[in-house]
C-alpha cells in the first residue's frame, strides 16, 4: 500500500530546464494553477451582472469583500484598507487552496513549507520595508528597544525582541503547512484503516474507522478555514504594528 | 383577504424573532470559538519556534566562530524568554 506521505510527491507534468535550472511544471504548480482559475472564475461570475437584489454568487463575493474589510478595519483601522487588496488576495488563495486539497485526486500545495515560507517571508519583507518608509530606519531600530527600559537591561531586551520579530514569518508558515500536512497524512491513515479492516473482517469493522475518517474530513475542512483566517489576521497584525509603530 | 394579510404579518413576525435571536447567538458563539481555536494554534506554534528560531542564531554564531556551546546555550535562553514575551503581548492585546 502506498506510504501516506506518498500525496505529497511532487511529480513533473511539463518538464522544462533552462540552462541547469529544473523549472518545469509540477503537480504543485499546477494545483496553484487551478486555485487561481477558480478563484478568478468565483470573482467574475459573481460579479458579472450587478443588481440591486443580487444573485446568490454575487453575495457570496460582497460577503468575502466584507469579511476582509472588517477584519482589517477592526486590527488596523481605516487607514489600513489600502492593503485589503492584498490581505484579501492572500486569504482566498490560500483559502481556495486548502479547500481544493480536500478533493480526491487533488494536490494540496499548502502542505508544503516552501510554499507557505515564501509567502510568509513575503509578507515579512514587505512588512518591514513598509515600517521603513513610514517611520525612518531610526525609529524603526527602536521598535527593538522598547521606551522607559533600563540601559543594562538593554542588553537583555534587544537580542530577544530581534529573535521575537525573526520567528515571525517562521511561525506564519509552520503553522500553516504543519496543520495541512498533519491533517491529510492523518486522513491518508485512517484511510489505511479502513481499507485493512474491512478486507480482513468481511466489511464490517471498517465500519468505525470510515465514521472516523468522515468526522476527520468535516474537521479538515473547518481547519483548512481557520488557517486562511489566522494567517489573513496575523498578516493584518503585521501590517498593523508596522503602521503604528508603539 | 385582510384577515389573512394579518396572520401571513403575525407568523412572519414570530418566524423572524426566533430566527433571529438564533442566529445571532450561534454566529456570536461560532465566532468565538473560531477565535479560540485560532489563538490556540497561534500560541503554540509562537511558543515552538520562537525557541527553535534563537536555538538556530545560537548554532550559527558558534558555527561562525567555533565556539560550540556557548552562544547555543546564551540563545537558547534568550529563546525562551522570547516565547514567554511573545505569549504575554498576546495575551495583554487580548484584552484591548
Amino acid at each position: 500500500m502506498a506510504s501516506p506521505l506518498a500525496q505529497f510527491e511532487i511529480k513533473e507534468i511539463i518538464p522544462i530546464v533552462v540552462s541547469n535550472y529544473n523549472i518545469s511544471l509540477t503537480n504543485s504548480a499546477l494545483a496553484m494553477i487551478f486555485t487561481a482559475a477558480i478563484i478568478l472564475l468565483f470573482l467574475f461570475l459573481g460579479l458579472r451582472n450587478l443588481n440591486i437584489v443580487p444573485s446568490k454568487l454575487q453575495v457570496a463575493v460582497e460577503l468575502s469583500y466584507e469579511f476582509i474589510a472588517g477584519m482589517i478595519k477592526d486590527n488596523i483601522g481605516k487607514e489600513g484598507l489600502k492593503y485589503l487588496p492584498f490581505v484579501m488576495t492572500l486569504f482566498l488563495f490560500i483559502l481556495i487552496g486548502n479547500l481544493f486539497g480536500m478533493l480526491p485526486y487533488s494536490f494540496t500545495w499548502t502542505s508544503h513549507i516552501i510554499v507557505t515560507f515564501a509567502i510568509s517571508f513575503f509578507i515579512f519583507l514587505s512588512v518591514t520595508f513598509i515600517a521603513i518608509f513610514k517611520h525612518g530606519l531610526i525609529k524603526f531600530l527602536g521598535f527593538f528597544a522598547p521606551a522607559g527600559v533600563p540601559k543594562l537591561m538593554l542588553f537583555l531586551l534587544i537580542p530577544i525582541e530581534i529573535i521575537s520579530y525573526i520567528s515571525r514569518p517562521i511561525s506564519l508558515s509552520v503553522r500553516l503547512f504543519a496543520n495541512m500536512m498533519a491533517g491529510h497524512t492523518l486522513l491518508k491513515v485512517i484511510g489505511g484503516f479502513v481499507f485493512v479492516l474491512a478486507a480482513n473482517s468481511f466489511i464490517i469493522g471498517g465500519i468505525i474507522p470510515l465514521a472516523f475518517l468522515i468526522a476527520l474530513t468535516g474537521l479538515e475542512i473547518v481547519i483548512a478555514f481557520l488557517q486562511a483566517y489566522v494567517f489573513a489576521i496575523l498578516t493584518c497584525l503585521y501590517i498593523n504594528d508596522a503602521i503604528h509603530l508603539h | 383577504m385582510n384577515d389573512e394579510r394579518k396572520s401571513f404579518q403575525q407568523r412572519l413576525a414570530s418566524h423572524k424573532k426566533k430566527t433571529n435571536s438564533n442566529n445571532l447567538n450561534s454566529k456570536k458563539n461560532s465566532k468565538q470559538n473560531i477565535n479560540a481555536l485560532g489563538l490556540g494554534f497561534k500560541l503554540a506554534t509562537d511558543f515552538v519556534v520562537t525557541i527553535v528560531v534563537g536555538c538556530l542564531i545560537g548554532l550559527g554564531i558558534d558555527k561562525l566562530f567555533e565556539t560550540k556551546p556557548t552562544f547555543f546555550l546564551i540563545f537558547l535562553f534568550l529563546g525562551i524568554a522570547g516565547a514567554f514575551l511573545n505569549i504575554y503581548r498576546t495575551v495583554l492585546n487580548l484584552n484591548k
